[in-house]
């Protein structure tokens, strides 16, 4: 061959070769992004989670993160979202020893400690396929509250952190990433989502419906009775067609055989519980509703504060689905033993391996575990 | 000889190929606008009455701080005949509780009025109150309309006082 053919040929080659792989990398992702659904919260094993640090509130989250962070396995990556460099610095001098690998994600703004509400993961079973973070359009009450103004932001912020594996897209609907629970076919949805959008985004309940469906990709079920909190404190499901929903009346048997507790009455003196038949009807209603959609509903105690947000939970967990065990991060609570062993003891006749996280001193601000703690990736 | 031809143009076409993907790759690779959301419009909740449509909206006081946003209401008879009939406003309001809080507190009723029409077939009528609600600062508020059992859904929450800008100004200073 002549060598004056060698570099015309050689380009031509290499932009047929550039021109084949490109076109096969632009479908993949788009194929992708169609078929995407929502991860589930029992179905997978744990690979990479996303928590948030705000060193102000570092007495209400890290015990919390010592607990879980200590007792997550080897392979789980998780991602800390904070203002700067400096806010990680407090965070890694107050963690304590752990396996898991922990990156640092520091976005350049204010953020609240809360990450299940700012995004939704949604992701193909392969382990090739891209996450997309679908966020809310719009954070309730970001207008006075310039932390959640910049919560808005972190979506597009882990976008740009794991770029091409993640993406980020804000969503026409509101909502909070805590009024979802779902496994591998079913979306459970609060009756919040409904009365966030009905005349404001959507027209009818059965356009939202069918608008989460088109997006999440899951059979949705739009709760029309619920206890007015996030789903993650009054249900979760467990796989196998199963769910656990809280139950005040539980937690009432245990707590009135306990009633010489000391720690448990000072406990309960800050929660103030609702026992009351019209909450006791919310919580029935949601398991009723599960039953009526084919689920077996299995009862779990929960304490539920007389203003309506601060909850004793045991279902405001993340659940790790290995090959060989299923393990629950639960949530327990100083002077609380009797009740985080009566959860405890449901978890594990529901077949979980039970690892306890503190959740004392966050439970106060409205929330717990699974509030604090989004997971952006699990392994199928 | 010909093994090096050969190789030649292999090295050619990896160059060219590797530059050709590291120049085009970055269109399909990065992605916080992967896709734009669904066109949906925000339009304020209604509620239809004896053939009357009222709709109600919020307007916050650029001046004023401590103050609720003004309610607006429009009433319009869409029926051919003459209609009298009222319903009832009612705002709630939530804050967060700290600024550690996961979620603002449950809404509490702050204020309720009345609000009544008689208007020909075709007519429209334009209604505006301020509420003299004593609301904390911080607060969000939200308007509902209501008449028997039936209720408009809630608008979106705003802010209860003229603190918009002065958040705006606090976050542009926290990140600058």
């Amino acid at each position: 061959m002549n060598i004056r053919y060698h570099i015309p040929l050689g380009i031509t080659l290499g932009l047929a070769v550039a021109a084949v792989a490109l076109a096969l990398l632009d479908r993949a992702p788009q194929a992708a992004t169609d078929q995407r659904s929502l991860l589930s919260d029992c179905d997978g094993s744990l690979k990479h989670v996303v928590i948030h640090y705000v060193p102000e509130a570092a007495d209400v989250v890290m015990p919390t993160y010592r607990d879980f962070l200590w007792q997550l396995p080897r392979d789980v990556t998780v991602t800390v979202v904070c203002e700067n460099d400096g806010a990680f610095g407090d965070f890694e001098g107050r963690i304590g020893s752990h396996e898991c690998q922990v990156r640092s994600a520091p976005v350049g703004h204010t953020i609240t400690p809360w990450s299940r509400d700012r995004w939704l993961a949604l992701r193909l079973p392969s382990s090739y396929s891209s996450t997309l973070l679908v966020t809310p359009r719009g954070e309730e009450g970001a207008e006075i509250w310039p932390a959640r103004q910049g919560d808005e932001q972190v979506a597009g912020d882990l976008a740009e952190c794991y770029q091409p594996h993640v993406s980020a897209q804000t969503g026409p609907l509101y909502f909070d990433g805590g009024d979802f629970v779902c496994d591998a076919e079913t979306v459970f949805v609060t009756p919040a989502v409904l009365l966030r959008n009905l005349q404001n985004t959507v027209a009818t309940r059965d356009e939202l419906i069918d608008q989460l469906q088109a997006r999440l990709k899951k059979r949705v079920v739009l709760l029309d009775d619920a206890p007015d909190h996030h789903a993650g404190m009054f249900m979760m499901t467990t796989g196998n067609q199963s769910v656990l929903v809280g139950d005040p009346s539980l937690a009432r048997e245990i707590i009135d055989r306990h009633n010489t507790d000391e720690k448990l009455v000072a406990l309960l003196a800050e929660v103030q519980p609702d026992f009351s038949e019209e909450t006791q009807e919310r919580f029935d209603a949601v398991a009723k509703r599960c039953r009526a959609e084919g689920y077996r509903v299995y009862r779990i105690p929960v304490v539920p504060g007389s203003d309506g947000r601060t909850y004793l939970s045991y279902v405001n967990v993340i659940l790790d689905d290995r090959e060989k065990e299923r393990t629950v991060y639960l949530p327990v609570f100083k002077g609380a033993d009797c009740l985080n062993a009566a959860a405890a003891d449901v978890w594990c006749k529901s077949g979980y391996e039970v690892r306890r996280v503190d959740c004392t001193n966050c439970f106060p601000h409205f929330g717990t575990l699974r509030c604090l703690v989004n997971v952006m990736e699990r392994k199928s | 000889m010909r093994r090096k031809n050969t190789l030649s143009v292999v090295a050619i076409a990896a160059v060219t190929a590797t530059f050709a993907i590291a120049v085009a790759a970055p269109r399909w690779g990065t992605a916080k606008d992967e896709a734009k959301p669904l066109a949906v419009n925000v339009f304020p909740p209604k509620l239809e009455v004896e053939g009357c449509e009222f709709t109600a909206t919020t307007q916050a006081d650029p001046e004023a701080t401590d103050k609720p946003p003004k309610v607006i209401v429009v009433a319009t008879n869409t029926s051919d005949v003459q209609v009298a009939t009222k319903i009832t406003l009612s705002m709630t309001a939530q804050s967060p509780q700290t600024m550690m809080s996961r979620r603002l507190v449950l809404p509490t009723p702050v204020w309720t009025q009345d609000c009544a029409v008689n208007l020909s077939p075709g007519e429209s009528k334009s209604f505006t109150y301020q509420p003299d609600a004593k609301i904390e600062a911080g607060s969000m508020v939200s308007i509902r309309m209501m008449s028997g059992d039936a209720a408009s859904a809630n608008n979106l929450l705003i802010p209860a006082g003229a603190i918009q800008a002065q958040v705006n100004a606090n976050v542009t200073q926290a990140v600058k």
